[in-house]
C-alpha cells in the first residue's frame, strides 16, 4: 500500500511533459496522423482538402491517445522504479513513415515515431538491488509502451461490442499496429530495448504482442484472444529457447574461445 | 557449402538492399516522387557513412551503392542520371549536415 502511495506522490510530482517532449509529441502525433489518413483525402484518387483535413484531424486524435498511452504507461513504471522516461522524437523515423506512405499509397503504415530515454533519479533508486541503469530495467519498463496499446485496444474492442463505429475500429488498428511496430528491434523502437535487455524476454514479447494484434483484430471473443496470445506466446519463448538460446551457450564465440 | 553470414554479411545486405532499391523505385507514381525518395534515401546513406566515420566502411559503401544500382534500376519515371546526381549529392549534403551539427542524431 505504502508503494502505492509512493508511486503516487511521484507521479504528481515528475509525470510532465518538457517542451522539447512536448513539441515531439505534436510533431509526432501530426505526422501519424497524415499516415493513418493518408487514403482518406476523398473518394478514389480525388483530392478534397476539407474531407482530408477533417479525417486528418480525426486520426490525429487518435495518435494523441496511442501515443499518450504508450508514454505515459512508459513514463509511471520508470517513476515507480525510480527512473524518468523522457520521450524523443527521431525525425528520421518519421522522414521514413512518411515516405513509406508515399511509395506504398497510404497501405503501409510505418510508425516508429521516436523513443523513450531513461534518466537515473539519483534519491529515487537509493536501495534497489541494481542501483544504476541497467539494460534488463529499461527492457521491463519499455515493454510496458506496446501492452499499454494492446490494452487499450482491448478496451476499444469492449465499447466496439456496444457501440459500434468505424472510428473505434481504426483505434484498435492504429494501437494493434503501433504495438507491433514499438516491439521491433529498431532502434528509436521499444522492442529494441526489451532485446538488449534480454533475449528471452524478447522473444516472449514479440510472440505476445504480434499474436494479441493478430487475435484481437479477428472476430473472436477478447478472452480467447487474450488467452491464446499468452499461450502462443509461452511456446513462442519455449520454441526459441530450444532452438536457438540453449545452443548459444555453444556460440561461435565461444568456440572460438575454447580454440 | 554452407553460406558464412558473419564473413559474407555485406555481400548478403548488398543484394537486399538492392531488391528494396528496386521496389522502392517500382513502387514510386511519378518523376516527384521518384527524386525525392531518393534524396531522402540519400540522406540516410550520408547518415550512415557519417555514423561509420573512423570505423569499418567498407562493407557499408557496398550496401549503398547495392541500393543505388537497384533504385537507378527501377526507376521508372524520371531521369536515371538526374536519380544518380541526387542521391550522390544528398550523401554528401546529409553527411555535412551532421558534420556540421545542423542536424543532431540521438542515440536510443
Amino acid at each position: 500500500m505504502s508503494e502505492m502511495h509512493d508511486l503516487k506522490a511521484k507521479v504528481k510530482k515528475y509525470y510532465r511533459f518538457t517542451p522539447a517532449e512536448l513539441r515531439g509529441l505534436v510533431i509526432s502525433i501530426l505526422i501519424i496522423g497524415f499516415i493513418v489518413s493518408f487514403r482518406e483525402w476523398g473518394p478514389g484518387n480525388e483530392v478534397m482538402l476539407s474531407v482530408g483535413l477533417f479525417n486528418w484531424f480525426n486520426s490525429s486524435l487518435l495518435a494523441a491517445l496511442t501515443l499518450l498511452a504508450f508514454i505515459s504507461a512508459q513514463k509511471i513504471v520508470s517513476l515507480q522504479a525510480g527512473l524518468n522516461a523522457e520521450y524523443r522524437m527521431s525525425m528520421w523515423a518519421l522522414s521514413f513513415g512518411l515516405l513509406v506512405a508515399f511509395v506504398s499509397r497510404g497501405y503501409i503504415w510505418f510508425l516508429i515515431p521516436g523513443g523513450i530515454i531513461f534518466h537515473h533519479m539519483a534519491g529515487h533508486r537509493l536501495g534497489w538491488y541494481r542501483y544504476d541503469v541497467n539494460y534488463f530495467a529499461l527492457a521491463i519498463l519499455s515493454l510496458w509502451g506496446p501492452i499499454a496499446n494492446i490494452v487499450l485496444a482491448i478496451i476499444f474492442k469492449i465499447i466496439n461490442g456496444f457501440i459500434f463505429h468505424p472510428m473505434f475500429q481504426k483505434a484498435i488498428a492504429l494501437n494493434l499496429v503501433f504495438a507491433v511496430y514499438s516491439i521491433l528491434p529498431i532502434p528509436p523502437a521499444a522492442g529494441n530495448k526489451v532485446y538488449f535487455g534480454s533475449r528471452m524476454l524478447y522473444a516472449f514479447s514479440l510472440v505476445l504482442v504480434v499474436a494479441a494484434a493478430v487475435f484481437l483484430w479477428i472476430d473472436i471473443p477478447i478472452w480467447i484472444a487474450i488467452g491464446g496470445a499468452l499461450a502462443v506466446a509461452v511456446v513462442g519463448w519455449l520454441l526459441y529457447y530450444t532452438i536457438w538460446e540453449k545452443d548459444m551457450w555453444q556460440s561461435p564465440y565461444a568456440k572460438m574461445r575454447e580454440k | 557449402m554452407a553460406f558464412d553470414f558473419l564473413e559474407y554479411w555485406g555481400e548478403f545486405f548488398f543484394f537486399v538492399v538492392l531488391v528494396i532499391g528496386f521496389l522502392l523505385a517500382i513502387a514510386s507514381t511519378s518523376a516527384m516522387l521518384t527524386y525525392l525518395t531518393v534524396i531522402a534515401a540519400g540522406f540516410m546513406a550520408g547518415r550512415l557513412l557519417y555514423e561509420r566515420k573512423g570505423k569499418l566502411q567498407f562493407p557499408y559503401v557496398i550496401i549503398i551503392i547495392g541500393f543505388m544500382i537497384g533504385y537507378v534500376l527501377g526507376a521508372y519515371y524520371g531521369n536515371r542520371l538526374i536519380t544518380l546526381v541526387l542521391f550522390i549529392l544528398s550523401i554528401a549534403f546529409g553527411y555535412q549536415l551532421l558534420k556540421k551539427g545542423v542536424i543532431k542524431d540521438i542515440r536510443f
